[in-house]
């Protein structure tokens, strides 16, 4: 039933003929000027890993062996209690994973030969604590002699290796455990930050489905776990020193995370290698704090958009209004509270303190505010004053300040750079593609780069306000965009596709620390929460780890498609209900699903 | 005051709020007792004593009536009513005050089942200890419901993607908990034939994805089975097979070479030979073997998107198109071997999709199509086409994409494709692509929210006469992009913002849309979907249903 499909296919395909010999002159000329990524594979293997390894060599012709039923994992140097557990977890996992790859690997089993006995790590730092920057190298070499080792720094860099290692290992014709042989891989992360944001303000979601989607990530070399706390819609997380803004702000006795359940998600996260990044989103999005502090929120309880007609007469960008007054002393009170809370919560280096879409039509309403604006001040200048208070106070507790974008590049609410020093401070951009990550990188900023038009993985959906009229009408549709306000849909290449450093000189690069993959959750909550990330955000984490192009430069999109369908069927398996990308057809018939051959 | 049944009943009469707690004994008993009824009476039951819904925003300032009901009973005035197109699904609910008892009243089985199901949302976990822990139900309610359109379904498409029966079985079972009753099973397509056939086994073992990806006949016989416990019918469609190299023109070829037209519509090609007399042996044994297994009257026979370019790869296609035979010839060649064969061998009315008779590019005429045992799916052009179908005399089911297909705004799947390997934004001019407005290669995109469903009026723009024609309608999920890890969110509460329009329409008292008014509705219902089991994804952040009307788009 998709006949508009194939002619929009047939036309596009025009276009992109003369489009490609333009690529491939552009492409020979970037080969001329910039030197290769060293030592980068391209053949596919049988049995791939993903992200795909930096460097990767699979001896001809290729073989695999039998895990023998003693097997061990067995560390050398000293003792981490991360390590210890890792090597325990991977091995659990290794004998319970019962995966058969979709296309039977094409390798040479050597029956009566030697099995895998045991699998050595060692690691160079064992203390090296997870933090921003750290080194997550590692080496694994399999031999098909059934001894195999991982080399790293870090014990951070040693579970990549252990994950690489069980990704190698698959399940024969009689359900025998193989593992890859003659095997060595090298590899190291593009980007230090490779994150995914989830918003538990508009939806909460229980500790289990946070602790499989960081478990996931961990499977897919990602170590940041931004997580967005709370925003207007409610306050889920209790502070010791603020009890009643989860008393007031959260939706229910049971959708609340304790001071234990972000310890317990902390700890499970670390022994994964994931960071997690905290972020309590002020002074917009705090309509939720206004239960507990209604003196403290303007614009409260109003009627989020008063004229549809008119955006311009908004309160807040999405139904729930209210944000923090600046003017007011209790404000400063509750916030300094909520930062020594969190910052003894959590031990991560980076503090997001969000600070996006300040709304000007909220302030206004509010009477003390309006008296300030009457004696000359304006907003930016409110906002400012804000920033003065809490930057400097998050930077004593020897973190860095995270803010969103907009704190700098809002074109109606902003603050000087300097309130927002480029030594303490990192911007996450998300409008204008790669212009802002570019303006940000320019003012000497620090950039986590998660452009809505690429990243942002709840787009396309449609709008979930209600009382819509627009969906009511009854000629065909074609041509509207859905009421999704950064559709339409990314499909994973889409994602895959987005160059994060794109239109920087090799300076600015440097800057751009990593990126993330966001879900904001007015549509989606813990039924749909696997799908909604996965495997699209498995696209990013292989971009941001080994990037997206082949040794020859080129974009490798085509290529990544079916090593996508096996990790996405690998993950399935592991009890992710990651969305397919393809029929199963297509898995069987390489590159007959492809749009050019 | 508050009444959460979906989809809405045609009238509810409740002039107390009185709630009156289920006994923990609680029965349903049908007098007579009736085997059509057996399944749901013995399902409802456990399910009514189990479930304990709490409403998202639980009604206050209600009384607690003495008397609890301990039995509700289904009188059925025509037990025999086969499951079928047509049938009465018309019941009365009522509660009356004071009494241990609740009836429902029906026509048919099928009606009563309807009934059970209202009962079983009247029910919630109110009144605490005063209730002893049970459920209640509202006390002096009278209920008298119907549906609008006898045909409401669901499409699914089991080919480019395998579902497990039990996935199946669940959305059979999350159907008649919407009141849906009609299963349009698309078993196979290009990409792979599931299905296991007595006479012709081939099909599926050289088809089929895998030995675990198949429908044995065992499984199928389940799936009708379990469906009509519930009142739900199970259409079978076949797309026809590659099992059979000879009888299949272009078949395994890249769909979309660069220097000539495209073979299929997207990837995998191939298409059954009408110039091939075996197409037809292995055609007419499909069908055979299709309307044992299926008891329905309806059966689909597929007819959608005929390529013209994928028959000329055959030679003797060529031949006979060189010889001044036509497409059209060769279209109406296969429909007179085979439309005939369903209606008078095997006494079905054949539905097929819009394509065999509205083209555009291969089609039949309407003497190929006699009227009174073909109806007519449609899918393109919105309530347009619907009204061609009408006005040419057929009835119609109505499953325009642009409403009504799940799957749309999911993006493109075909791989190589280096449209979306953009990084700067689209200038003006070129068509939008990734940027906001564009398909993000969904070639029916976008997404279509509850609303945009709940919006459709499927009889749009038909004189009386013509509305008359229009069964119903289905929605669709194409899996290209779902499988068993996603299915309940693509359907769900979709599917649901359909059935309540089918059911009892999406018009309030007034005649004014009510999508305002069912936003809260819905929003609880998903929340009891979701409690039965049902992974059905969120309208709206939980703070919305929680402050009514200040999700608003206009207060």
């Amino acid at each position: 039933n998709h006949t508009v499909q194939r002619h929009r296919a047939a036309r596009a395909k025009a276009q992109m003929a003369a489009k490609e010999a333009f690529l491939a002159v552009v492409l020979l000329l970037s080969l001329l000027s910039s030197p290769l990524p060293s030592g980068a594979q391209a053949s596919v293997f049988p049995v791939n890993v993903w992200p795909k390894p930096t460097s990767m060599s699979w001896a001809e012709p290729l073989a695999a062996i039998p895990v023998s039923a003693s097997f061990r994992i067995v560390g050398t140097s000293g003792n981490s209690p991360y390590l210890v557990s890792a090597t325990q977890r991977y091995t659990a996992l290794l004998f319970a994973e019962r995966y058969r790859p979709i296309v039977r690997p094409a390798v040479n089993v050597t029956a009566g030969g030697p099995a895998l006995q045991s699998l050595t790590v060692s690691v160079s730092d064992l203390s090296a604590p997870l933090q921003d920057g750290v080194d997550e190298s590692y080496e694994l070499e399999i031999l098909p002699t059934g001894v195999a080792t991982i080399t790293a720094a870090t014990v951070w860099g040693a579970m990549h290796g252990l994950e690489s290692f069980s990704q190698l290992a698959w399940r024969g014709r009689q359900g025998e455990l193989l593992v890859a042989a003659g095997v060595r891989v090298e590899d190291k992360p593009l980007y230090q930050h490779r994150g995914l944001m989830l918003d538990t303000g508009r939806t909460y979601f229980p500790v289990v489905d946070i602790l499989r989607t960081i478990d996931t990530m961990a499977a897919n070399k990602m170590n940041v776990f931004h997580w967005h706390i709370t925003d207007s819609q409610s306050f889920p997380i209790e502070l010791p020193s603020e009890p009643m803004l989860a008393e007031m702000g959260a939706y229910g006795e049971d959708m609340r995370y304790t001071v234990k359940d972000v310890q317990r998600i902390v700890e499970f996260a670390m022994s994964r290698g994931v960071r997690v990044v905290p972020e309590i989103d002020a002074p917009g999005h705090t309509a939720s704090w206004a239960g507990a502090y209604p003196e403290a929120v303007s614009c409260a309880g109003k009627f989020w958009l008063p004229d549809a007609s008119d955006w311009g007469s908004r309160l807040a960008a999405e139904p729930g209004s209210g944000q923090l007054n600046p003017l007011e002393p209790k404000t400063y009170e509750v916030v300094a509270n909520i930062i020594n809370d969190i910052t003894s919560m959590f031990p991560e280096g980076l503090y997001h303190a969000g600070a996006d879409e300040v709304t000007p039509g909220c302030w206004e309403t509010d009477p003390s505010i309006q008296a300030d604006m009457e004696k000359g001040g304006t907003l930016s200048q409110l906002l400012e004053r804000y920033v003065r208070a809490v930057h400097p106070h998050v930077v004593s507790k020897n973190r860095t300040v995270v803010f969103w974008e907009d704190v700098l590049l809002d074109v109606e609410v902003n603050v000087s750079s300097s309130v927002i020093p480029p030594a303490t401070t990192i911007l996450q951009t998300w409008n204008n593609g790669a212009n802002n990550t570019k303006l940000i990188v320019q003012a000497g900023y620090r950039a986590i780069v998660s452009s809505a038009s690429f990243y942002y993985l709840d787009c396309g959906h449609g709008d979930f306000v209600g009382n819509n009229s627009v969906y009511d009408d009854q000629r065909s549709d074609y041509k509207t965009d859905g009421g999704s306000w950064c559709g339409p849909f990314k499909t994973w290449q889409r994602v895959y596709d987005y160059d994060i450093a794109y239109g920087l000189t090799a300076e600015e690069a440097k800057l751009v620390i990593g990126g993330e993959v966001a879900l904001w959750t007015e549509q989606a909550d813990s039924t749909v929460l696997d799908a909604r990330i996965w495997p699209r955000a498995s696209a990013m984490a292989e971009a941001l780890w080994s990037g997206n192009r082949d040794a020859s430069g080129r974009k490798r999109y085509a290529e990544a498609t079916d090593r996508l369908n096996d990790w996405r069927h690998r993950m399935v398996g592991r009890g992710i209900r990651a969305e397919p990308i393809q029929p199963l057809w297509c898995r069987t018939r390489p590159g007959m699903c492809d749009l050019v051959r | 005051q508050k009444v959460f049944v979906w989809p809405k009943p045609t009238s509810i009469s409740w002039p107390s709020v009185v709630y009156a707690p289920l006994t923990p004994t609680f029965s349903i008993r049908a007098v007579p007792t009736h085997p059509a009824l057996r399944h749901a009476i013995a399902y409802y039951i456990r399910h009514i004593r189990a479930e304990r819904h709490t409403p998202l925003v639980p009604p206050a300032n209600y009384t607690l009536a003495r008397v609890p009901v301990r039995l509700l009973t289904l009188s059925v005035s025509d037990a025999q009513v086969p499951l079928g197109p047509d049938v009465d699904e018309s019941y009365t609910l009522s509660v009356p005050a004071d009494s241990a008892s609740a009836d429902i009243s029906a026509a048919t089985p099928w009606g009563a089942i309807r009934g059970l199901e209202t009962f079983s949302q009247l029910a919630w976990a109110g009144g605490g200890e005063a209730a002893g822990g049970q459920s209640i139900v509202p006390s002096g309610i009278e209920i008298s419901d119907r549906p609008l359109f006898t045909h409401r379904g669901i499409l699914l498409d089991t080919a480019r993607n395998f579902y497990p029966v039990r996935d199946i079985l669940h959305t059979i079972r999350a159907m008649a908990f919407n009141k849906l009753n009609v299963f349009h099973w698309h078993i196979t397509d290009a990409q792979s034939f599931p299905i296991v056939l007595p006479t012709v086994p081939s099909l599926a073992h050289f088809g089929s994805y895998s030995p675990f990806m198949r429908y044995t006949d065992k499984d199928v016989r389940r799936i009708v089975n379990y469906a009509a416990a519930f009142g739900v019918r199970v259409i079978p469609e076949i797309d026809m097979p590659g099992a059979y190299p000879e009888i299949v023109t272009c078949a395994n070829k890249f769909w979309a070479p660069t220097a000539s037209p495209a073979l299929a519509a997207e990837p995998c090609t191939g298409q059954l030979n009408p110039l091939n007399p075996k197409a037809y042996r292995v055609a007419q044994d499909v069908l055979r073997d299709l309307s044992a297994l299926f008891p329905d009257p309806f059966l689909h026979g597929g007819a959608d998107e005929v390529n013209t370019a994928c028959w000329e790869d055959d030679p003797v296609v060529r031949r006979f198109l060189s010889e001044g035979g036509t497409h059209d010839q060769l279209l109406e060649l296969f429909v007179n071997a085979t439309r005939p064969f369903m209606v008078h061998e095997l006494n079905r009315t054949v539905v097929y999709w819009e394509d065999v008779l509205l083209g555009p590019k291969v089609m039949v005429g309407p003497t190929a199509l006699p009227k009174e045992t073909t109806v007519l799916q449609t899918w393109n052009n919105g309530a347009e086409n619907t009204k061609r179908i009408v006005a040419a005399g057929y009835r119609a089911i109505v499953s325009s994409a642009a409403y009504y297909y799940l799957d749309c705004g999911h993006g493109g799947w075909v791989g190589n494709d280096s449209r979306y390997d953009k990084q700067e934004e689209e200038g003006d001019g070129a068509p939008l692509f990734n940027d906001p407005g564009g398909t993000g290669g969904s070639w029916c995109a976008p997404f279509k929210t509850w609303q945009r469903v709940y919006d459709y009026d499927i009889l749009h723009g038909l004189t009386e006469e013509e509305a008359n024609l229009v069964l119903g309608g289905e929605v669709a999920l194409w899996s290209e992009q779902s499988d068993a890890a996603v299915l309940d969110g693509r359907l769900w509460p979709r599917a649901a913002a359909a059935a309540e329009t089918l059911w009892s329409g999406n018009k309030g008292a007034s005649g004014r849309k009510r999508y305002a008014n069912a936003t809260d509705r819905l929003n609880d219902w998903r929340h009891r979907m979701v409690a039965r089991g049902i992974r059905a994804e969120p309208l709206q952040p939980l703070w919305c249903p929680l402050h009514p009307g200040m999700c608003n788009l206009s207060q």
